[in-house]
This record gives C-alpha cells, structure tokens and sequence, in this order.
C-alpha cells in the first residue's frame, strides 16, 4: 500500500513539474479558444439593414392633422425606420432631391388625402423613385404594398358588408355592423406586431451565441491540452517496467493513477473558473478528453508523432462537431456523425453542464472506458512484441 | 553549387518516396479547384422562410399570399422547422416564420400574442418580413372576421350559408383588385436593382489563394520536424559552417517548394491567376522567407517536443487571423499589427 501510494506521490510530482507546461497551454489554447468565440460572435451577430437605410424624402401636401399624425406613426414604425430615413420637404424641393440623386425616394401626399379614405376615394400616395435606387429602395416599395394591402384589406371587408347589407335590406344595422368591424380590425392591426415571438438563434440553439462558443471554447482546451504533457502519458522504459511489477505496482495501477491525477488537477482546475457544480457535472468530459490523450500517445511512436496526431484528429474533430462553425451548416448525416465523435459529445457535455442542454453522460462515460481500454490494450500488445 | 543540388534532389527523392506525399500534391489542384466554387459568394439574396405547421385550408391560403407578395425579398416554404432552422442558420433565408396551424381559430380564442415564430438569422429583415407576412394574414382573417360577424347576427339566417359566404368572397376579391381599396402609385421603379450584394458583409473573405498559403506555411514546419530528426540521424555529419546551414535550409525548403508548385497548379486551374510571373515570383518569395524564419526557429527551439507543440497554436492562429476565411481586422482594427507578424498575411496581401 506504501509503495502504490509513493507511486502516485511521485506521478502527481512529475505533473506539477509539468505545470508551467500546462498552464502555458492552457493560456495558448484559451486564447485561440476566445479568437474563435470573438469571429463567432462577430460573423453570425444579427445585423440589421438599418446600416444601409435611404434617405426619403416626405411631401405632406394635405395639411389635415391627421397626416402629421400619419407621419409620426410611419417614422416610428420599425419596418418603415429600418429602411429609410425621411426628410420632410415641398414637392419641388423633393424633386430636385430626387433629380440630383440626394434622395432615393420620395413619398407625396397628395391634398385631401385623409378626406379621400375616409369617404372611399382613396387619394393614393406617390412614391417617386430615384434612377440611382438600392436593393433597400425595392425593399421599401415590397413593403409599402404590404401596408396598403392591410389598409385595403380592411376597406375590403367593411365595403363588402355594405354591399351585402344593402342587397339583403338590412341597411338599418348598416352602422352598428360598420362600427364593430372598424374596431375588430384596428384592433388586430395596432396588435400585429405582440403576434410574434422570437426565437432562440437557429444557428445556437437556445443558448446565445456568445454561450455557444464558450462551451466550444472550453470543449477546445480539453482535448488539445493533452499536447502539453507528451512525456506524462508516454512510455516508461523498460527497466521502470519490471522495477515497479516486481515492486508490486501493477501495469493497471500505473494506467489508473496517472489517469486519475490528471482528471484530478483538470477537475481542480475547472473548478476555479466555473463553480464546483458545472466542474463536477464536467466529470465525464474530462475523463473522456485524458481517455482519449492517453489512447493516442499510446499509439504513437514518440512524443512528438504524439502531438501531431492528437492534434490532427481532435483539430478535425472538433471541425466536424462544430466547434468553429456550427453544425447546423454541414448536411444532417455529417451532424449526426459529429454527434457521435468524443469531440461532440464533450461539447453536448459542456454545453449541459453550463447551460443544462440535453446530454447523455452515460454514453460519455462508456466511451470513455472504451478508449481506456483501447489505450492499455494497444500499450500491452506494443510491450508484449517489443 | 553541385552538391545544393544533389541535396535538393536527394531530399526531393525522400520525399517521392511517401505515397501520402503525392497524395497530397495531386490532390491540391483538385481541392482548389472544387473549393473555389464553394468560396464564390458574389450575392445573397432577401429571403425569408416560412413553415405551415398543418395544411387546413386558411394556412394554404396564407402560404400562397405569402409566396405570391414575393418582390425583393423572397418567400420559401419549409417542409419543417429542424429545415426552417437550417435554412436560416446557413443564410440561404435571413429570418424564418413558424405559422401555428388554424390561425383563425388561435386569433378567435385571443391567443394571437406570441404564436407566430421568429427564427432571427444573421442578417435580419424580420421588422419588415413581419409586416408582409401579417398582411397575408390580415387579409384572409378580416375575410374570416366578416363571415363571422354575419353569422352571429343571423340576419341572414333565412339563407343559405354557404351562399352568403360565397358572396362574402366574391365581393371581397372584387374590392381587393378593382382599384377601389387602398393603393401607392409608383413612378421611376421600372429599373431598381435586385443585386442585393452590397449587404454581403466585408470580412468575409473566403478565399482559396489564402487557405493554399497556410498549406504551404504548414509544410514549411513538416519541412522543419523532418530536419530535427536529420539533426539526430547524422545525415549532416561531413557539413560545417554555412554548409550545415544550407543544407538545413534545403530540408524545410524542398517540401515547401513541391507543395508551391501544387498550389500554384491549383491556383492556375481555379482561375485564380491573374499574372504568372507575378505569381511565380511572390510565391518563390513567399516560400524562401518562411524557410528562413522557420529556420531560424529551429536554431532557437531546440527540442522537437517543444517545436511540435508550438506548430499547433501557429496554425490554428494563422487560420484565425490571416484573411484566409474572414479578415480580424474588419471586425477589430486592433488585430492590424497581430495580423501583419503573421507571414502567410504579407503573402495574402500582395495580391488584395
């Protein structure tokens, strides 16, 4: 009993002598980690076509109150204000704005135009275009007809229920009809917008995309911080070997322990930056990311050929899991194949320790053992041979 | 003279010997070529992606208002909401709309907050899609609130519903297209431009040239990992003084040099050459300054361990802050220094 836990004393040593290593790692890695996070972030941010909007000019030639108010309500209305800007001018002006290309759009309300809607003439708008019109300057117009629609939407229904009431000789019920559809339809216009609710990103889920690329971040450190400590998962020679069966220290005891001290220190580790919690519910993450190094230094000839490969696999793992961009962007089989890598299911487990998303620890758990096993069984069949 | 020679040929010739080598370099070209069409993005276009969660008949009539109001921006119709969100997500649709089933009935019983989807893309449009997909809304309700409004009174009660109903329709359809509801009248709109690039943000750069550059960065350091070993081996036993340095110099060098070739072969294929000589000279260029640096790196790393562990962070970096995929620099003008100590970045910006 004294020998193996010596044995530990002295791996746990060896590791702390390598913490210099680790921690430089760690910071390199995090910091690639949080470049990655920040282009994420920046790249798939929502952006508005606010930056592009166009100027427009605005012609009230009625001078109604309510065409000031029909003015105040179109600039503070969303759609509208995303997409232009307006100037309020008289017609010539507006035109010789439009002429000289100051101006990409002009609205011109005609005189007794709000005297026209309400009798039924509907006096239309004019919207004037410049020749040096944008994209948005279509958007505008798609969107004018869209308002217009609404309006004649509801001139619709209330010009149909007056025509019916007339041909079946109900006109005396005409105004009680006409005020009760007045008001059932502003009323669902003036709610339009309480009608949606935005979703969660399409491209994170319901975490943010800021939470997104933590978790990737953190996914990231755990599987490449096996490069910074080659020599602790490599091979001890051949006379160490025998020294320390004779010894009593079995081959499995040394596989265990050495795993066991770095789940421990990455455990420690995890713990300062997060709370114990999210470290602890980390558990199989980090075993399945020290089960994995392990497997791979195991098959590599040397420390070096080591880091390349875990580097190489874990790097398009990572790709494939969706570390950098996420997975929503590859065709569904790729997804599920991602799914199914270590990588991606140290991701799912991040993101359910951090974020309480769905995840399947116990799958993690056994994959891990798996490669655990891999790992002593290609180390015992490289011995046996060599 | 001679003898540089005869080691470029003998590290050439060790080189040949490694199928996954040749591998690699006839596969180069191929990549460039299959990779610049999947990297050319000179538009995007407005569109926004509906999904109808049944097909009675009010949601059937909405999706085909919806799909007809197509102007700018365009409507797609999603078969379900794991493809609406996919569309969004990948940018083929800047926003997507879930439409509950009986719409009517949901906006009926007063539960018309909230039960209509948004699923925000990156680029949003949903202040305006909102209002084209309520007016296809709009319209068919108001149709749904009159009928209603006639059955409840049951002055018609005498008469066939249906044809009440019928008659509802017809005469709504008739005041909807005759001109006599509310219109704009537009002028000048006949040559308005549908090119909706100028939204395609600038730090996306996706560039095939840039991705070949971090190839050749990448095997001027396998180039360097083969020399620590040749180090070890005593190949360099009879070389002293500057012909030590030479030979070094050729073993990091005739990688980087054969894999050039496959990516200029590449870059010629993909169209991506506008002058060869120029082309010719800056990659030599390029290949010769990074043998050097990388070199000189050797000198000062002196374990292989130390150098393998570097080689990952060099690349993921260069991948991230040279404007391979998207330029840093557009995003933060900060990154302008970090960006420039990074030579694939000086190759890259000879040529934008």
């Amino acid at each position: 009993m004294k020998r193996l836990l010596i044995y530990i004393y002295l791996q746990f040593k060896m590791l702390l002598r390598l913490l210099p290593a680790l921690i430089a790692g760690v910071a390199a890695l995090s910091l690639m980690a949080g470049l990655i996070a920040f282009c994420g972030q920046k790249v798939f941010k929502e952006q508005s076509v606010y930056s592009y909007r166009i100027k427009a000019a605005i012609v009230p030639d009625d001078d109604s109150d309510l065409t000031d108010y029909l003015i105040q309500m179109l600039e503070s209305t969303k759609s509208i204000s995303d997409t232009c800007e307006f100037i309020e001018t008289d017609y010539d002006t507006a035109k010789r704005l439009i002429r000289q290309k100051k101006v990409q759009c002009a609205l011109i309300i005609p005189k007794g135009f709000t005297e026209s809607v309400k009798t039924g003439r509907n006096l239309p708008i004019e919207i004037m275009f410049s020749d040096n019109g944008s994209m948005i300057t279509l958007v505008l117009r798609q969107l004018s007809v869209a308002g217009a629609d609404i309006l004649a939407s509801a001139q619709a229904g209330i010009y149909t229920q007056f025509d019916l009431y007339q041909k079946y000789n109900f006109f005396k019920e005409n105004d009680e009809a006409n005020e009760y559809l007045n008001k059932t339809f502003l009323k669902y216009v003036l709610q339009r917008q309480k009608m949606y609710k935005r979703s969660g990103s399409a491209i994170s889920g319901s975490i943010s995309i800021a939470e997104y690329y933590k978790c990737a971040g953190i996914g990231f450190v755990l599987l490449l911080i096996g490069i910074a400590c080659p020599t602790f998962f490599s091979e001890e020679n051949g006379v160490f070997d025998v020294y320390s069966s004779t010894r009593g220290i079995p081959y499995l005891f040394r596989v265990f322990s050495k795993i066991f001290i770095f789940v421990t220190i990455c455990e420690c580790a995890l713990a300062v930056f997060l709370t114990p919690e999210e470290a602890l519910k980390l558990l199989p993450a980090v075993f399945a990311s020290v089960s994995l190094t392990a497997l791979l230094y195991k098959l590599s000839s040397s420390g070096s050929v080591g880091i390349m490969v875990i580097f190489l696999l874990n790097f398009s793992s990572c790709l494939l899991s969706g570390y950098f961009l996420p997975k929503v962007f590859f065709p569904a089989y790729l997804q599920d194949f991602g799914d199914l890598l270590p990588s991606g299911m140290i991701f799912n487990q991040v993101q359910y320790a951090l974020y309480d998303r769905p995840a399947h620890s116990l799958q993690l758990m056994v994959m891990s053992a798996i490669l655990l096993m891999a790992a002593i069984i290609s180390d015992t069949v490289t011995r046996r041979f060599s | 003279m001679k003898q540089s020679i005869i080691y470029f040929y003998l590290m050439a010739k060790r080189l040949f010997k490694k199928p996954v080598f040749i591998i690699f370099l006839i596969s180069l070209p191929i990549l460039s070529v299959a990779l610049k069409k999947e990297f050319t993005v000179n538009n995007i276009n407005l569109c926004a992606g509906v999904y109808m969660v049944s097909d009675d008949p009010i949601s059937n009539d909405i999706k085909n208002r919806i799909l007809k109001s197509a102007d700018a921006i365009k409507f797609v119709i999603a078969d379900s909401e794991a493809e609406l969100n996919r569309m969004v997500a990948t940018g083929k649709c800047q926003c997507g709309y879930v439409i509950p089933a009986n719409i009517d009935t949901v906006m009926d019983n007063g539960k018309a907050r909230h039960s209509i989807k948004v699923i925000p893309g990156t680029y949003s449009i949903a202040s305006i899609t909102n209002e084209i997909v309520f007016s296809a809304i709009y319209h068919e309700y108001t149709l749904h609130i009159l009928k209603n409004y006639i059955d409840e009174t049951r002055l018609f009660k005498d008469y066939p519903t249906e044809e009440i109903h019928n008659e509802i329709d017809t005469l709504y359809d008739i005041y909807k297209t005759n001109g006599s509801t509310y219109s704009f009248k537009y002028t000048g709109d006949e040559a308005l431009p549908k090119d909706a690039s100028m939204l395609l943000p600038g730090y996306i750069i996706l560039s095939v040239r840039g991705l070949l550059a971090i190839v050749i960065f990448a095997s001027c350091f396998a180039g360097a990992i083969q020399l620590y070993q040749d180090r070890n081996n005593g190949i360099f036993r009879t070389r002293f003084g500057a012909g030590l340095h030479f030979a070094g110099i050729s073993v990091i060098l005739t990688p980087t040099l054969l894999i050039s070739i496959s990516c200029i072969a590449g870059l010629i294929l993909s169209k991506s050459v506008n002058n060869i000589f120029k082309e010719l000279f800056f990659m030599i260029l390029y290949d010769l300054i990074l043998t050097i640096i990388v070199y000189i790196f050797t000198l000062i790393i002196k374990s292989r361990t130390l150098f393998c562990g570097l080689l990952p962070v060099l690349l993921i970096s260069s991948l991230i802050i040279c404007p391979v995929f998207i330029d840093v620099c557009e995003l933060d003008s900060r990154f302008t220094i970090l960006q420039n100590c990074f030579p694939p970045t000086w190759y890259l910006k000879i040529f934008t």
